[in-house]
């Protein structure tokens, strides 16, 4: 897996199910990480305000992939990653029947996940290079 | 990786398919660790084809009478383990490839897949597919037939294999998948004519469907168990679960990052294995993360012992009490019927959070609790959840309390009629009851030395952490437990033992053992606060510690990855 970079897995609901909880939302986020381990909901309070989401609840629900994916990217500027890769359950498990070991379990977001920039990250990069020449 | 660490990965087990047979012998010789030795059995490898066995006829490493004979020769005990669930250390969880169809999924969807000690991805299959089972019955029966006819004598256990998601115990058994749907709606079915007054419950109450789930999965476990057992009646001991540390779902993500795998993470899963009472395995860990405190800690743990002691139902008759056994202040007993977060209860009233910063893992979560006066130990409290006992419950908590137990009843939520019995109970008996309103209603009742404090868990929730936290501690306090008290800084793990003592250790009626261990990247602190009724006798196995003992207690100072045992005498 690339380095400094942030992971999410998520969970997609074809159907609204029987879960109450799941009724109302198809996208739910299964694993949050980066490279030091699972982010702790303290770390990303910011953008779970922008975004409305219940901290006390124990999963980040979204409706629609839209957002989602802009909640991903907000995510991914906000802790200064270079990007962001995400996953879902269902590619996740395609992925895992081709992995026999670490090296290409490494590979799974890379290869079946889809990763934002985060452009910002790129703009920061370039400001600090320019001050020094 | 050393061959040795393949072939022994971790604790007592022995991997022998890891090695060739050739040299089986000299590898059970040289073995330094815990005994008795676990030989899982490894069905993927006696049967590659439907309908084939090979128990040694085409190649040497199948040949179980070898190896029970080199173990045998070298003059050491092997144990046959065999899986009941899929088993994550194996490729495919153990079954044959040719059955290798359906993946088990957890509860987020996820294939089930485990990383092993050597970074091999395991996949492991869902055990409701029923071709799964025909061909594991056909299995064990010629298993049974090969041990019987070549006389293999060694005991068999059945293995469950489990692992911790979200700090609960879960077996590796339990799938979400379609194969396990699939056949949930068939017993849906089949039950329409057979029991229909289950199917008018599910159609009222569709939250029933969760009762019904488990019981279909409790259905085919038993299964699985009953044709191991009758097949293998002969060599059959019982029943073995195990907790494979590094396989819950998360841990294959972990394993990806060096900087995210490190040794800190798996002490609460080791701890929380021990005290549910489930053996745990390290087995799916890399030696490095076993380099450190961590592999320190696993071996003081699990000794001989402790897995003798772990094995004791009927099979061995030695007694414990003088070696040293995990420290039991308090046993959670699970009754009643169906599923039921004790955790949860436990975390809600404040109890989870008291007991990790006072007696850290010195509590047990009972399960088949039966009272057996004989072992009954003064020192021990007992806690039940009053909602959740049965009449036959409830006479096990009389039965303590007449007994000069110590006894928690949280009567949330508990039937009136027990409610009832109780006070009929305390009045017929002439028991003096005393009730005071300190944040729950509590009322204690004694009886020489036995105790019942009953109180109001919901009273508990509703209030702020200070205040359950000091509910806690006034109660426990009332009950005189004698303890030595540790002041830690956070990431130091600790860990408390005892046995009585010897014959040159009149003067103690019993020894406590702590073993400490700072996992962490940096240096750390503890401190032991002197106490009346303990002196410090020893310190042993001390590694990257500095020890000072002061009038006040002993300060332990802990650099990165270092570990020490400390022994006290208790006296009254």
């Amino acid at each position: 897996m690339k380095k400094k970079s942030l992971y999410l897995l998520y969970h997609f609901s074809e159907a609204p199910s029987q879960d109450s909880e799941f009724a109302s939302a198809r996208y739910r986020v299964v694993y949050l990480f980066n490279e030091q381990g699972l982010l702790k909901s303290e770390q990303f309070k910011k953008v779970c305000d922008e975004f409305g989401i219940d901290k006390d609840k124990p999963n980040i629900d979204f409706p629609t992939k839209e957002e989602l994916t802009n909640f991903a990217e907000k995510l991914s500027e906000q802790q200064g990653s270079h990007s962001i890769f995400l996953l879902s359950v269902n590619d996740y498990n395609i992925g895992i029947e081709s992995c026999h070991d670490i090296l290409a379990f490494k590979e799974i977001f890379s290869r079946y996940g889809t990763e934002l920039d985060n452009s910002s990250s790129d703009k920061t990069d370039r400001g600090l290079f320019s001050k020094f020449f | 990786m050393v061959e040795n660490d393949a072939v022994f990965p971790g604790e007592n087990w022995f991997f022998y398919w890891k090695t060739s047979p050739s040299l089986w012998e000299s590898k059970l010789q040289q073995f330094q660790g815990v005994n008795p030795i676990f030989v899982p059995i490894y069905w993927g490898l006696h049967s590659e084809y439907s309908d084939q066995f090979d128990f040694g006829e085409h190649k040497p490493e199948t040949n179980l009478k070898r190896l029970a004979d080199c173990a045998a020769k070298v003059g050491r005990e092997v144990i046959f383990i065999l899986p009941l669930t899929p088993a994550p250390f194996f490729i495919n969880g153990g079954i044959p490839s040719y059955l290798a169809r359906n993946i088990s999924k957890n509860r987020e969807g996820l294939a089930m897949s485990v990383m092993d000690n050597t970074g091999r991805v395991n996949r492991l299959y869902s055990f409701y597919d029923p071709k799964i089972f025909q061909a594991f019955r056909k299995f064990v029966y010629h298993l049974g037939q090969y041990f019987s006819q070549l006389g293999i004598s060694s005991s068999l256990f059945g293995l469950d294999c489990m692992r911790i998601e979200d700090g609960h115990l879960v077996s590796y058994f339990k799938d979400h998948s379609q194969v396990f749907d699939g056949g949930f709606n068939r017993y849906i079915k089949q039950m329409q004519d057979s029991e229909p007054d289950k199917i008018e419950k599910l159609i009222e109450k569709p939250e029933y469907e969760n009762d019904l789930k488990r019981e279909y999965s409790e259905l085919i476990r038993n299964l699985y168990f009953d044709s191991a057992k009758d097949s293998l009646a002969g060599n059959w001991a019982g029943l073995i679960k195990s907790c494979f540390i590094g396989g819950s779902g998360i841990d294959i993500f972990r394993r990806s990052f060096s900087s995210w795998d490190s040794e800190k993470e798996y002490f609460s899963p080791l701890m929380k294995s021990i005290v549910n009472e489930v053996y745990p395995s390290t087995v799916l860990l890399p030696s490095e993360i076993k380099a450190k405190s961590f592999g320190a800690a696993t071996k003081h743990i699990i000794d001989s012992s402790y897995v003798r002691k772990f094995l004791s139902n009927d099979y061995y008759e030695d007694d414990f009490s003088l070696t040293f056994q995990p420290l039991v202040f308090f046993e959670i007993v699970e009754t009643g019927i169906g599923h039921y977060d004790y955790q949860s209860s436990m975390a809600q009233s404040g109890l989870s959070h008291y007991f990790n910063a006072r007696f850290p893992w010195s509590f047990t979560m009972k399960k088949d609790f039966v009272v057996e006066i004989e072992d009954l130990d003064p020192q021990t409290v007992y806690f039940f959840i009053g909602e959740r006992l049965t009449s036959e419950d409830f006479n096990k908590v009389l039965k303590l309390f007449m007994n000069g137990m110590r006894v928690f009843l949280d009567v949330y939520e508990m039937d009136q009629k027990l409610l009832q019995k109780l006070e009929v109970f305390f009045a017929e008996n002439n028991i003096q009851t005393e009730s005071v309103n300190y944040i729950s209603p509590v009322v204690k009742a004694s009886l020489g030395e036995g105790t019942i404090i009953t109180y109001n868990r919901q009273k508990l929730v509703e209030s702020s952490h200070p205040k359950k936290v000091g509910f806690w501690e006034t109660m426990i306090k009332f009950l005189n437990i004698k303890h030595l008290n540790v002041q830690a800084d956070e990431g130091i793990e600790y860990f408390w033992k005892s046995r009585a003592s010897n014959t040159y250790e009149l003067s103690y009626e019993e020894i406590r053992r702590v073993s400490f261990y700072n996992p962490t990247s940096y240096k750390k602190k503890a401190h032991i606060v002197s106490s009346q009724n303990f002196a410090f006798i020893k310190n042993v196995d001390q590694k990257n510690v500095d020890i000072q003992s002061t009038p006040i207690g002993i300060d332990v100072s802990m650099m990165p990855g270092g570990s020490v045992t400390l022994d006290f005498g208790f006296y009254e």
